[in-house]
C-alpha cells in the first residue's frame, strides 16, 4: 500500500466572479521513501492540490468537492482538525515557496524548532535544544549554536529555506510535501537545497512530493512525474521516460519551451501561443485543445480521461514506457509518428 | 572608429543604510554595448545587475563612474532627445502600465512625453508598435488587468519600442513569466532586434535565457563584473571560478542533478568580503599564494576574448 493515495480531489474557490473549478481531478499516490513531482504552470492546480492534501486550504472560499486523502490508510480530508494538527507536524512535514509566511517573524529560530518538538514530543528543554542544534547542522546551517537565537529577518533568503526544512524535518516526518520550495531562491542556493532533500530521502527513507513548475530541477530527481494542466492531471509516469518520449501534446510543447544550456543556438523554441482557459468558464473538451497544434473536433466535445497510454508491445518495448497515463485521445497516435518520423 | 552605442565606465552605485552603513550595490563596472549588440548581466541576487541596468538606463544616478551614450554623458538629467534613445522594459508589467488606462494608450504616452507627431500619428505608431510585438491591435482598448502576464510584457515592450530607441535595457523580462509563455517572449525580443537594430543590455538571473538572447555576457557578484566575454567562450570555457560554478548549478533537462558546485550564500552587499568579494566560497582560494585572494581585489584582465577578475589566471584552469 501506497503510504499517500490521493484519488479524484476535487476542489473549487467561491470567488466574485462566480465558481471557480482551481482543480477539475487530482490523483497521486507517493510510496514510502519515494519522490513524486508534481510539474505544471500557473493556474494548474498543482499548489491548491498540495494545500488541499495538507488540510491547509481555507474553507471558504475553497470548497473540496470530491475525493479522499489517504495517508498510513486514513482519510485526511475527514480526520478532525486536532488529530489533523498533531499528524501535520509530526508524520507530514511542509515547505513552502516563501519561508517568510511560515516563521513567525517575533520568535528565534530555536524558540520555533523547539515548539515544534514540545507540542509533538515529551521532551526535556535541554533534549529539545540539542535537537534544534543537530536539525540546523543537518540541513547544512555553518554555526548553528549561533542562528539559534536569530530572528527570521535576520537570515538570508537561503538560511531561511533551510530553516523552514529543518522545522519541517525536526520529528522526522514519513512525507515532506514542498512546494515550489526553491523557486524564490538563487541557482546556487538551488543546487545546495536539491542535494540536502535528495540526502534526506536517502538517508531517512523520507519520501518526497515536490511541486514545480522546474521541469529540468525535477529531472534528476523525482522517480516519477505528474504533469497538471487547467486543474487536471494529464499526464504521469516514470520521469526519465516522460522526459524523452511526452505523450501528451501539453507536455511535449512544454519540453521544447526549456531553455537549456546546450541547445543549438538556431533552432528555435515553441513556447505555447494562447493562454490557459478561466477556471470560472471550464471548455466541455479538453482545456488544452484551444493551444493545442494536433486538436482534432472530438478533442474540444469530449474531456479525455486520464487513461494508460495503449501501445503496441514492440512499440513499449522501444520507447522504454511503462506505466504511462495520458489523458488525451490522439496520444497513441501522435506519439508513434513522432517516433517514426 | 565611431564610439559604442554605450560606454560605461568604472560606475559605482553606493546606498545608505541604517546605523550609518553602506550598501555596495554596484563597484567599477566597465562595459561597452555596440549599434545593435546584445550584452546579458548574469548574476545572483546581490549582485547588482539590477542597479547597474537602472543606472545605465538613467534610473539612478551613479555615486561615481560615467555612463555615455553614443560619446555623450547619459544620466538622469540628460536631455529628453537623448533620452529617447534609452528605453527601460521590467520584470513586472505593472509597474509600467497604469492600470486605470488602456494599454493602447501606455503605449502612446512615451510619444507624447516627447512630443513626437499628430494624436493620429501618435496613434498608428502605438497601433504599428503593438503588432510588431505581436499584439492584435484591438487589445489595445484593454485594461491591464484584462491581458494575461505574456500579453502585459508584450504591451510593456511595444512601450519601450514605440520611440524607437537604440538601446534598450531589459530588467529580468521573462522572470515572471510562465515557461510556455516565456519561450514566446524570447522568440519575439530576436525577432525585433534582427528587424530594428536594436541593441539589447539583458539583464537575468536565467543563463540559458541570457544565452539564447546574448552575444555577449557579463558575470556579476556582489557589485563587480568578474568575467566577461562573447557567450561561446563564457559558456563553452568559462575561466572565473564563480561562472563555473553557476553554469555547474543550473539542473538540465533528463540529467542526473551534479553534486552542488558551492557551499552557503553570497555575502552581503552591506559587507562585502575583503579581497576578492567571491573568495570565502571559492573553492580554489587556496592555489593562490599568499591569501592575496582575501586581501587583493582582482581587477578584469584579457584573457583570451574574454575579461575576468580572478587571481588564478596565472595559472588558468584547466577545463574539466
Amino acid at each position: 500500500m501506497s503510504l499517500l493515495e490521493v484519488r479524484n480531489l476535487r476542489v473549487g474557490f467561491a470567488t466574485a466572479r462566480g465558481w471557480a473549478q482551481a482543480v477539475e481531478s487530482f490523483s497521486v499516490s507517493v510510496d514510502e521513501g519515494e519522490a513524486v513531482a508534481i510539474v505544471g504552470e500557473s493556474g494548474s492546480g498543482k499548489s491548491v492540490s498540495a494545500l488541499a492534501i495538507a488540510g491547509l486550504l481555507p474553507r471558504p472560499p475553497a470548497r473540496i468537492e470530491t475525493g479522499e486523502v489517504l495517508f498510513g490508510g486514513r482519510d485526511l480530508l475527514r480526520m478532525p482538525e486536532r488529530e489533523l494538527r498533531m499528524l501535520r507536524g509530526r508524520e507530514l512535514g511542509f515547505v513552502f515557496q516563501d519561508p517568510s509566511t511560515s516563521l513567525h517573524p517575533l520568535m528565534s529560530v530555536g524558540e520555533q524548532l523547539e515548539e515544534a518538538l514540545l507540542v509533538h514530543e515529551r521532551l526535556s528543554r535541554a533534549e529539545a535544544r540539542a535537537r534544534a542544534l543537530a536539525a540546523l547542522a543537518e540541513v547544512g546551517i555553518a554555526e548553528p549554536d549561533e542562528r539559534l537565537a536569530a530572528f527570521p529577518h535576520q537570515l538570508s533568503g537561503g538560511m531561511r529555506q533551510r530553516v523552514m526544512i529543518a522545522m519541517a524535518l525536526i520529528c522526522r516526518p514519513k512525507l515532506l510535501i514542498a512546494d515550489e520550495p526553491t523557486t524564490a531562491l538563487d541557482v546556487t542556493v538551488q543546487a545546495q537545497l536539491i542535494e540536502l532533500l535528495r540526502k534526506l530521502q536517502r538517508e531517512r527513507g523520507m519520501a518526497i512530493l515536490i511541486v514545480t513548475h522546474d521541469l529540468a530541477l525535477v529531472s534528476g530527481f523525482a522517480s516519477r512525474t505528474q504533469v497538471m494542466y487547467a486543474g487536471s492531471v494529464v499526464e504521469s509516469g516514470f520521469t526519465s521516460e516522460l522526459i524523452a518520449h511526452p505523450a501528451h501534446p501539453y507536455t511535449a510543447a512544454l519540453l521544447r519551451s526549456v531553455p537549456a544550456l546546450d541547445d543549438a543556438l538556431d533552432a528555435r523554441f515553441g513556447g505555447i501561443a494562447g493562454t490557459p482557459p478561466d477556471p470560472t468558464q471550464p471548455l466541455p473538451g479538453c482545456a488544452f485543445a484551444p493551444r493545442c497544434a494536433h486538436a482534432v473536433a472530438a478533442c474540444r466535445e469530449r474531456r479525455p480521461k486520464l487513461s494508460p497510454l495503449a501501445l503496441q508491445p514492440s512499440q513499449s518495448g522501444a520507447l522504454a514506457i511503462s506505466s504511462r497515463r495520458v489523458a488525451c485521445g490522439e496520444a497513441t497516435r501522435l506519439l508513434s509518428e513522432a517516433t517514426s518520423a | 572608429m565611431s564610439a559604442p552605442l554605450l560606454s560605461v565606465s568604472e560606475l559605482t552605485v553606493r546606498f545608505p543604510a541604517r546605523g550609518g552603513r553602506t550598501v555596495h550595490a554596484v563597484e567599477s563596472v566597465s562595459l561597452t554595448i555596440a549599434q545593435g549588440g546584445t550584452l546579458g548581466l548574469v548574476g545572483e541576487s546581490g549582485s547588482g545587475k539590477s542597479t547597474t541596468a537602472r543606472a545605465i538606463a538613467g534610473l539612478q544616478a551613479p555615486t561615481a563612474g560615467e555612463v555615455r551614450v553614443d560619446g555623450e554623458p547619459f544620466g538622469p538629467r540628460s536631455a529628453p532627445a537623448l533620452r529617447r534613445r534609452v528605453q527601460m522594459v521590467f520584470q513586472d508589467p505593472y509597474s509600467s502600465l497604469d492600470p486605470r488606462r488602456p494599454v493602447g494608450w501606455s503605449v502612446e504616452e512615451p510619444l507624447m512625453l516627447h512630443g513626437v507627431g499628430t494624436a493620429a500619428v501618435r496613434r498608428a505608431r502605438a497601433l504599428a508598435a503593438l503588432d510588431a510585438c505581436g499584439l492584435d491591435p484591438r487589445l489595445s482598448l484593454r485594461y491591464p488587468h484584462e491581458l494575461s502576464g505574456g500579453q502585459r510584457q508584450r504591451v510593456a515592450i511595444a512601450r519601450a519600442l514605440v520611440v524607437e530607441p537604440e538601446l534598450v535595457v531589459l530588467d529580468e523580462p521573462t522572470s515572471a513569466l510562465d515557461v510556455s509563455v516565456r519561450a514566446q517572449v524570447i522568440e519575439l525580443l530576436g525577432d525585433l532586434r534582427r528587424r530594428f537594430s536594436i541593441a539589447y543590455l539583458f539583464v537575468s538571473h536565467d543563463l540559458a535565457v541570457v544565452r539564447r538572447v546574448c552575444e555577449q555576457v557579463a558575470v556579476m557578484y556582489l557589485g563587480r563584473i568578474v568575467e566577461h566575454g562573447p557567450r561561446e567562450q563564457l559558456f563553452k570555457a568559462p575561466q572565473h571560478p564563480y561562472t563555473r560554478a553557476l553554469l555547474a548549478s543550473v539542473p538540465t533537462l533528463g540529467r542526473e542533478l551534479a553534486p552542488p558546485p558551492l557551499s552557503g550564500d553570497p555575502a552581503s552587499p552591506l559587507a562585502p568580503p575583503p579581497g576578492c568579494a567571491f573568495h570565502p566560497r571559492c573553492p580554489h582560494r587556496h592555489e593562490v599564494a599568499d591569501e592575496r585572494c582575501s586581501l587583493e581585489v582582482p581587477f578584469l584582465r584579457e584573457h583570451g576574448t574574454s575579461r575576468v577578475a580572478c587571481h588564478l589566471q596565472a595559472t588558468p584552469l584547466t577545463p574539466r
